[in-house]
């Protein structure tokens, strides 16, 4: 990838976390159509994120463990 | 989640000394204390420890609760510096001087290689998963912390710098470099498989 686009790769990243403005992204995405190493860079890091999601589960607090913090609490589980 | 109305009354009621309504609202928000506390730590002992030191600060100082950010947030926070604090202490070494810093203080977006389409099946396979596990815990304690309530639970770029006391700039630096390294690690595993050298990797 060229060095001007190392910039426009942070924007990018910015982009996947919806914090820039929406104009911005109308030209990104007008920049991306036409540029192959952002589309890629974009689309890498999306699945990226997706795959983390996905491989991600539910964490629930075991009821053992939940019993025994309102024991250390000194407080009754309402 | 509650409404902002009758959590304040809980937490007016739970400071002083109210144990039925501090028994709410460690109810009400146990299940994602210990869920933050546990993609932290790992493993269900310590993430068990992060729960009660948390709970135990928010019993232990709601007075001081100004109530300027959510309750949640305030947990959230408190969470975090314990479970980042464990961390460190297991290290013992300070993750600013850690040389895993240093290589990420190097990564830049100029480095990836396209993910081969034909090859779109391997990311259901164990040994993909297992790979993104070992990056993910990889990762400096503090760029996971971000990737983790940036990415996996979802928190605003504000409200993760909130949380963690950092600047929303460097929410955004360190959320990028631990997404960058994930990505080259799934890259490299991706490219080790198909040149059919999976395993000495």
């Amino acid at each position: 990838m060229e060095d001007n686009n190392k910039i426009l790769s942070d924007i990018l990243n910015n982009k996947l976390s919806e914090d820039i403005e929406d104009d911005a992204v109308q030209e990104l995405a007008d920049h991306i159509k036409k540029c192959e190493d952002c589309k890629m860079d974009v689309d890498t890091i999306q699945q990226t994120i997706r795959l983390a999601r996905s491989g991600d589960f539910d964490v629930l607090i075991p009821p053992n463990i939940s019993n025994r913090l309102f024991k250390v609490l000194g407080l009754n589980k309402e | 989640m509650t409404n902002p109305e009758s959590e304040s009354v809980l937490i007016s009621k739970a400071q002083k000394g109210d144990k039925k309504a501090s028994s709410i609202l460690v109810n009400q928000y146990s299940s994602r204390i210990y869920a933050v506390a546990f993609r932290l730590m790992q493993n269900e002992e310590d993430a068990e420890d992060v729960l009660q030191e948390t709970f135990i600060i928010m019993l232990n100082k709601l007075h001081m609760f100004e109530g300027k950010s959510s309750l949640y947030t305030w947990l959230y926070r408190v969470a975090t510096n314990v479970a980042l604090g464990k961390l460190r202490k297991k290290k013992n070494i300070d993750d600013s001087r850690s040389n895993n810093n240093i290589e990420f203080e190097n990564i830049s977006s100029l480095e990836f290689a396209d993910w081969p389409d034909h090859l779109a099946e391997e990311f259901d396979t164990e040994e993909f998963h297992k790979c993104l596990q070992k990056a993910m815990n990889e990762l400096p304690d503090h760029y996971r912390a971000v990737f983790i309530l940036r990415d996996l639970e979802g928190h605003s770029t504000r409200n993760t710098a909130k949380i963690l006391e950092i600047s929303e700039a460097n929410v955004k630096v360190r959320l990028m470099r631990a997404r960058l390294y994930l990505r080259d690690q799934l890259a490299y595993h991706l490219k080790c498989v198909d040149r059919g050298d999976y395993g000495r990797q």
